[in-house]
Protein backbone atom coordinates (compact mmCIF):
# COMPACT_ATOMS: atom_id res chain seq x y z
CA UNK A 1 0.00 0.00 0.00
CA UNK A 2 2.39 2.53 0.48
CA UNK A 3 5.52 1.30 -1.63
CA UNK A 4 8.64 3.21 -1.73
CA UNK A 5 8.39 5.87 -4.30
CA UNK A 6 9.33 9.61 -4.55
CA UNK A 7 7.49 12.75 -6.51
CA UNK A 8 8.66 13.08 -10.03
CA UNK A 9 9.31 16.87 -9.52
CA UNK A 10 11.36 17.93 -6.44
CA UNK A 11 9.72 21.37 -4.92
CA UNK A 12 11.55 24.66 -4.46
CA UNK A 13 13.95 25.06 -7.65
CA UNK A 14 13.82 25.13 -11.23
CA UNK A 15 13.58 21.57 -12.80
CA UNK A 16 15.36 22.05 -15.74
CA UNK A 17 18.44 24.43 -16.01
CA UNK A 18 16.45 26.15 -18.89
CA UNK A 19 14.12 27.32 -16.39
CA UNK A 20 14.52 30.93 -14.84
CA UNK A 21 15.62 31.48 -11.62
CA UNK A 22 13.25 32.31 -7.98
CA UNK A 23 15.04 35.91 -8.74
CA UNK A 24 14.29 36.36 -12.83
CA UNK A 25 10.89 35.05 -11.92
CA UNK A 26 10.38 37.55 -8.55
CA UNK A 27 11.07 40.89 -10.76
CA UNK A 28 9.33 39.51 -13.34
CA UNK A 29 6.24 39.39 -11.04
CA UNK A 30 6.45 42.47 -9.45
CA UNK A 31 6.65 44.09 -13.27
CA UNK A 32 3.14 42.64 -13.69
CA UNK A 33 3.86 39.51 -15.44
CA UNK A 34 1.62 36.92 -14.06
CA UNK A 35 2.68 34.48 -15.92
CA UNK A 36 6.13 34.69 -14.28
CA UNK A 37 4.19 34.65 -10.73
CA UNK A 38 2.24 31.20 -11.59
CA UNK A 39 5.32 29.95 -12.41
CA UNK A 40 6.29 30.50 -8.76
CA UNK A 41 3.29 28.93 -7.80
CA UNK A 42 3.52 25.70 -9.14
CA UNK A 43 6.97 25.82 -8.21
CA UNK A 44 6.60 25.81 -4.51
CA UNK A 45 3.22 24.97 -4.28
CA UNK A 46 3.78 21.53 -2.97
CA UNK A 47 6.11 22.67 -0.07
CA UNK A 48 3.78 25.75 0.72
CA UNK A 49 1.29 22.61 1.25
CA UNK A 50 3.62 20.78 3.22
CA UNK A 51 4.34 23.06 4.95
CA UNK A 52 0.44 23.79 5.32
CA UNK A 53 -0.52 20.42 6.36
CA UNK A 54 2.03 19.54 8.98
CA UNK A 55 0.01 22.20 11.01
CA UNK A 56 -3.37 21.99 9.69
CA UNK A 57 -3.44 17.99 9.58
CA UNK A 58 -6.06 17.76 7.08
CA UNK A 59 -6.45 18.63 3.06
CA UNK A 60 -9.18 21.40 2.91
CA UNK A 61 -7.71 23.63 5.43
CA UNK A 62 -3.69 22.99 4.00
CA UNK A 63 -5.53 24.01 0.73
CA UNK A 64 -6.63 27.09 1.94
CA UNK A 65 -4.02 28.39 4.29
CA UNK A 66 -1.50 27.15 1.56
CA UNK A 67 -4.02 29.52 -1.22
CA UNK A 68 -4.49 32.12 1.34
CA UNK A 69 -0.37 32.34 2.21
CA UNK A 70 0.33 32.10 -1.80
CA UNK A 71 -2.22 35.25 -2.47
CA UNK A 72 -0.29 37.33 0.19
CA UNK A 73 2.69 36.71 -0.97
CA UNK A 74 1.90 37.57 -4.56
CA UNK A 75 0.21 40.64 -3.21
CA UNK A 76 3.03 41.74 -1.25
CA UNK A 77 6.02 40.49 -3.73
CA UNK A 78 7.54 44.32 -3.28
CA UNK A 79 8.26 43.39 0.14
CA UNK A 80 10.42 40.31 -0.24
CA UNK A 81 13.88 41.88 -0.11
CA UNK A 82 16.26 39.32 -1.81
CA UNK A 83 14.26 37.78 -4.73
CA UNK A 84 16.71 34.80 -4.93
CA UNK A 85 15.59 33.75 -1.40
CA UNK A 86 11.66 33.77 -2.31
CA UNK A 87 11.25 30.32 -1.24
CA UNK A 88 12.38 30.68 2.31
CA UNK A 89 10.15 34.19 2.50
CA UNK A 90 7.01 32.46 1.25
CA UNK A 91 7.72 29.66 3.96
CA UNK A 92 8.04 32.31 6.27
CA UNK A 93 4.59 33.73 4.86
CA UNK A 94 2.73 29.89 5.11
CA UNK A 95 4.07 29.11 8.35
CA UNK A 96 2.65 32.21 10.27
CA UNK A 97 -0.71 31.59 8.30
CA UNK A 98 -0.65 27.99 9.42
CA UNK A 99 -0.28 28.92 13.01
CA UNK A 100 -2.78 31.59 12.68
CA UNK A 101 -5.72 29.34 11.33
CA UNK A 102 -4.84 27.25 13.96
CA UNK A 103 -5.43 29.39 17.00
CA UNK A 104 -8.32 31.09 14.70
CA UNK A 105 -10.55 28.10 13.57
CA UNK A 106 -9.72 27.81 9.78
CA UNK A 107 -11.45 31.52 8.45
CA UNK A 108 -11.52 31.76 5.01
CA UNK A 109 -10.49 34.80 4.19
CA UNK A 110 -10.08 34.84 0.04
CA UNK A 111 -11.97 33.69 -3.03
CA UNK A 112 -12.33 29.99 -1.93
CA UNK A 113 -11.65 27.37 -4.88
CA UNK A 114 -14.19 25.32 -5.55
CA UNK A 115 -13.65 21.61 -5.05
CA UNK A 116 -16.48 20.67 -6.99
CA UNK A 117 -15.62 22.79 -9.94
CA UNK A 118 -12.04 21.69 -9.61
CA UNK A 119 -12.33 17.96 -9.63
CA UNK A 120 -11.09 16.54 -12.74
CA UNK A 121 -13.23 14.00 -14.24
CA UNK A 122 -12.27 10.12 -13.21
CA UNK A 123 -12.93 7.06 -11.97
CA UNK A 124 -15.04 7.31 -8.86
CA UNK A 125 -13.82 3.93 -7.35
CA UNK A 126 -10.33 4.87 -8.17
CA UNK A 127 -11.53 8.61 -6.44
CA UNK A 128 -12.67 7.16 -3.60
CA UNK A 129 -9.83 4.53 -3.14
CA UNK A 130 -7.73 7.49 -3.13
CA UNK A 131 -9.72 9.51 -0.61
CA UNK A 132 -9.80 6.86 1.67
CA UNK A 133 -5.90 6.54 1.46
CA UNK A 134 -5.48 10.17 2.19
CA UNK A 135 -7.42 9.51 5.48
CA UNK A 136 -5.45 7.14 6.35
CA UNK A 137 -2.50 8.83 6.20
CA UNK A 138 -3.60 12.30 7.77
CA UNK A 139 -5.04 10.36 11.06
CA UNK A 140 -1.45 8.64 10.93
CA UNK A 141 0.22 11.77 10.40
CA UNK A 142 -1.88 13.15 13.68
CA UNK A 143 0.56 11.00 15.52
CA UNK A 144 3.43 12.92 14.75
CA UNK A 145 4.14 15.87 16.44
CA UNK A 146 4.45 19.38 14.23
CA UNK A 147 7.96 19.05 13.33
CA UNK A 148 7.86 15.70 12.55
CA UNK A 149 4.82 16.07 10.01
CA UNK A 150 6.89 18.74 8.44
CA UNK A 151 10.20 17.38 7.77
CA UNK A 152 8.53 13.75 6.49
CA UNK A 153 6.01 15.65 4.61
CA UNK A 154 9.02 18.02 2.87
CA UNK A 155 11.61 14.80 2.61
CA UNK A 156 9.04 11.92 1.04
CA UNK A 157 6.28 14.23 0.00
CA UNK A 158 8.13 16.90 -1.60
CA UNK A 159 11.43 14.99 -1.81
CA UNK A 160 13.46 17.81 -0.54
CA UNK A 161 17.21 16.89 0.82
CA UNK A 162 18.22 17.09 4.67
CA UNK A 163 19.91 20.30 4.28
CA UNK A 164 16.86 22.15 2.13
CA UNK A 165 14.55 21.02 5.25
CA UNK A 166 17.16 21.65 8.12
CA UNK A 167 17.41 25.58 6.76
CA UNK A 168 13.88 25.92 6.25
CA UNK A 169 12.72 24.72 9.87
CA UNK A 170 15.78 26.26 11.00
CA UNK A 171 17.37 23.01 12.73
CA UNK A 172 20.72 20.76 12.03
CA UNK A 173 21.10 18.07 8.87
CA UNK A 174 21.91 16.14 11.76
CA UNK A 175 18.29 16.79 14.09
CA UNK A 176 16.74 16.39 10.45
CA UNK A 177 17.58 13.15 9.80
CA UNK A 178 16.75 12.27 13.64
CA UNK A 179 12.87 13.71 12.89
CA UNK A 180 12.53 11.68 9.82
CA UNK A 181 13.59 8.40 11.45
CA UNK A 182 11.16 9.11 14.02
CA UNK A 183 8.54 10.23 11.79
CA UNK A 184 8.48 7.29 10.06
CA UNK A 185 8.66 4.75 12.54
CA UNK A 186 5.55 6.64 14.28
CA UNK A 187 3.88 6.69 10.63
CA UNK A 188 4.37 3.04 10.89
CA UNK A 189 2.99 1.99 14.05
CA UNK A 190 0.12 4.26 13.71
CA UNK A 191 -0.63 2.36 10.07
CA UNK A 192 0.10 -1.09 11.27
CA UNK A 193 -2.70 -0.80 14.44
CA UNK A 194 -4.80 0.36 11.02
CA UNK A 195 -4.15 -2.26 9.35
CA UNK A 196 -4.23 -5.01 12.40
CA UNK A 197 -8.24 -3.37 13.27
CA UNK A 198 -9.18 -3.78 10.37
CA UNK A 199 -8.32 -7.47 9.52
CA UNK A 200 -9.48 -8.12 13.30
CA UNK A 201 -13.08 -6.81 11.67
CA UNK B 1 17.35 11.38 -4.81
CA UNK B 2 18.66 9.04 -2.56
CA UNK B 3 16.85 6.95 0.21
CA UNK B 4 18.62 7.58 3.53
CA UNK B 5 20.61 4.78 4.34
CA UNK B 6 22.34 4.84 7.48
CA UNK B 7 20.18 1.47 8.62
CA UNK B 8 19.78 -0.48 4.97
CA UNK B 9 17.53 -3.31 7.13
CA UNK B 10 15.76 -0.96 8.99
CA UNK B 11 12.37 -0.32 6.82
CA UNK B 12 11.98 2.99 8.67
CA UNK B 13 14.69 4.52 6.83
CA UNK B 14 12.50 3.41 3.45
CA UNK B 15 11.21 6.69 2.06
CA UNK B 16 7.37 6.72 2.36
CA UNK B 17 4.69 6.75 0.00
CA UNK B 18 2.93 10.27 0.33
CA UNK B 19 1.63 10.10 -3.24
CA UNK B 20 -1.68 10.27 -1.83
CA UNK B 21 -1.19 13.18 -0.59
CA UNK B 22 0.39 15.45 -3.52
CA UNK B 23 -1.63 18.40 -4.10
CA UNK B 24 -0.61 18.24 -7.80
CA UNK B 25 -1.49 14.61 -8.76
CA UNK B 26 -4.60 15.92 -9.82
CA UNK B 27 -3.80 18.24 -12.67
CA UNK B 28 -7.03 20.07 -13.19
CA UNK B 29 -7.29 21.23 -10.20
CA UNK B 30 -4.17 22.08 -9.46
CA UNK B 31 -4.28 24.23 -12.64
CA UNK B 32 -7.83 25.80 -11.20
CA UNK B 33 -5.89 26.62 -7.53
CA UNK B 34 -2.85 28.23 -9.59
CA UNK B 35 -5.46 29.99 -11.64
CA UNK B 36 -7.85 31.20 -8.47
CA UNK B 37 -4.78 32.29 -6.62
CA UNK B 38 -3.54 34.67 -9.38
CA UNK B 39 -7.10 36.24 -9.69
CA UNK B 40 -6.90 36.71 -6.09
CA UNK B 41 -3.73 38.22 -6.36
CA UNK B 42 -4.55 40.92 -9.03
CA UNK B 43 -8.21 41.93 -7.27
CA UNK B 44 -5.88 42.10 -3.63
CA UNK B 45 -3.20 44.44 -5.42
CA UNK B 46 -5.92 46.41 -6.88
CA UNK B 47 -7.69 46.68 -3.68
CA UNK B 48 -4.03 47.71 -2.00
CA UNK B 49 -2.54 50.14 -5.25
CA UNK B 50 -1.05 53.52 -3.70
CA UNK B 51 -3.56 56.74 -3.96
CA UNK B 52 -2.34 59.31 -5.92
CA UNK B 53 -3.51 63.13 -5.28
CA UNK B 54 -4.64 63.79 -8.96
CA UNK B 55 -6.72 60.12 -9.09
CA UNK B 56 -8.41 61.06 -6.00
CA UNK B 57 -9.61 64.55 -7.14
CA UNK B 58 -10.17 63.35 -10.34
CA UNK B 59 -12.92 60.83 -8.33
CA UNK B 60 -14.39 63.26 -6.58
CA UNK B 61 -15.18 65.48 -9.54
CA UNK B 62 -17.70 63.43 -10.86
CA UNK B 63 -19.98 62.90 -7.74
CA UNK B 64 -18.88 66.49 -7.01
CA UNK B 65 -20.79 67.66 -10.32
CA UNK B 66 -23.66 65.31 -9.88
CA UNK B 67 -23.85 67.15 -6.54
CA UNK B 68 -24.05 70.19 -8.20
CA UNK B 69 -26.40 69.56 -10.66
CA UNK B 70 -28.70 68.30 -8.47
CA UNK B 71 -28.76 71.36 -6.33
CA UNK B 72 -29.37 73.46 -9.37
CA UNK B 73 -32.48 71.30 -10.70
CA UNK B 74 -33.87 71.32 -7.14
CA UNK B 75 -33.38 75.97 -7.04
CA UNK B 76 -35.18 76.68 -10.19
CA UNK B 77 -38.51 76.71 -9.08
CA UNK B 78 -37.48 78.62 -6.43
CA UNK B 79 -35.55 80.81 -8.20
CA UNK B 80 -37.75 81.36 -11.19
CA UNK B 81 -40.28 82.52 -7.95
CA UNK B 82 -37.86 85.40 -6.83
CA UNK B 83 -38.97 89.22 -7.61
CA UNK B 84 -36.29 91.15 -8.07
CA UNK B 85 -37.05 94.91 -6.80
CA UNK B 86 -35.81 97.57 -9.32
CA UNK B 87 -32.82 98.99 -8.96
CA UNK B 88 -33.11 103.09 -8.11
CA UNK B 89 -31.83 105.17 -10.72
CA UNK B 90 -28.06 106.21 -10.11
CA UNK B 91 -28.31 109.61 -9.39
CA UNK B 92 -30.85 109.02 -6.47
CA UNK B 93 -27.36 107.06 -4.93
CA UNK B 94 -25.60 110.43 -5.33
CA UNK B 95 -28.45 112.55 -4.15
CA UNK B 96 -28.94 114.60 -7.20
CA UNK B 97 -33.09 115.35 -7.57
CA UNK B 98 -34.89 113.78 -10.03
CA UNK B 99 -36.27 117.10 -11.38
CA UNK B 100 -32.26 118.43 -12.60
CA UNK B 101 -31.74 114.94 -13.48
CA UNK B 102 -34.24 115.03 -15.78
CA UNK B 103 -33.44 118.42 -16.80
CA UNK B 104 -29.69 117.54 -17.72
CA UNK B 105 -31.19 114.76 -19.54
CA UNK B 106 -33.25 116.56 -21.83
CA UNK B 107 -32.40 117.48 -25.41
CA UNK B 108 -32.75 121.38 -24.60
CA UNK B 109 -30.44 123.68 -22.69
CA UNK B 110 -32.03 124.42 -19.02
CA UNK B 111 -31.95 128.00 -17.96
CA UNK B 112 -30.99 129.29 -14.82
CA UNK B 113 -34.59 129.73 -13.59
CA UNK B 114 -35.39 126.04 -14.37
CA UNK B 115 -32.50 124.59 -12.57
CA UNK B 116 -33.17 126.86 -9.38
CA UNK B 117 -36.78 125.27 -9.69
CA UNK B 118 -35.00 122.09 -10.03
CA UNK B 119 -32.94 122.43 -6.94
CA UNK B 120 -36.15 124.23 -4.69
CA UNK B 121 -37.57 122.02 -2.65
CA UNK B 122 -41.10 120.25 -3.39
CA UNK B 123 -43.59 122.14 -1.91
CA UNK B 124 -46.25 119.96 0.42
CA UNK B 125 -49.27 119.08 -1.05
CA UNK B 126 -52.40 120.91 0.46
Amino acid sequence: MFSKSMPTERGGAPSHPSDPPDGDLVVRARAGDRGAFETLVRRYYRSAYSIALAYTRNRADAEDVCHDALVRAGARLATCRDPKRFGPWLYAIVRNHAKNAVARGFVRRSEPLSHATARSPSDPAADAERADVRATLERALESLSPVQREVVLLHDLDGRTHDEIAAMIGTSSGMCRQHLFKARRRLRAALGLTLRGDDDR
Amino acid sequence: MTADTHHPEDSTDQPFDLSALDPTRDRARFAAAVASIARNVDRDSAAHAPISVAGEIASWSRPALIAAGIILMLSIPALSRLTVPPFPPPQSALGIPDRLAELFQSPHTPSFGEIEAALSPTPAPR
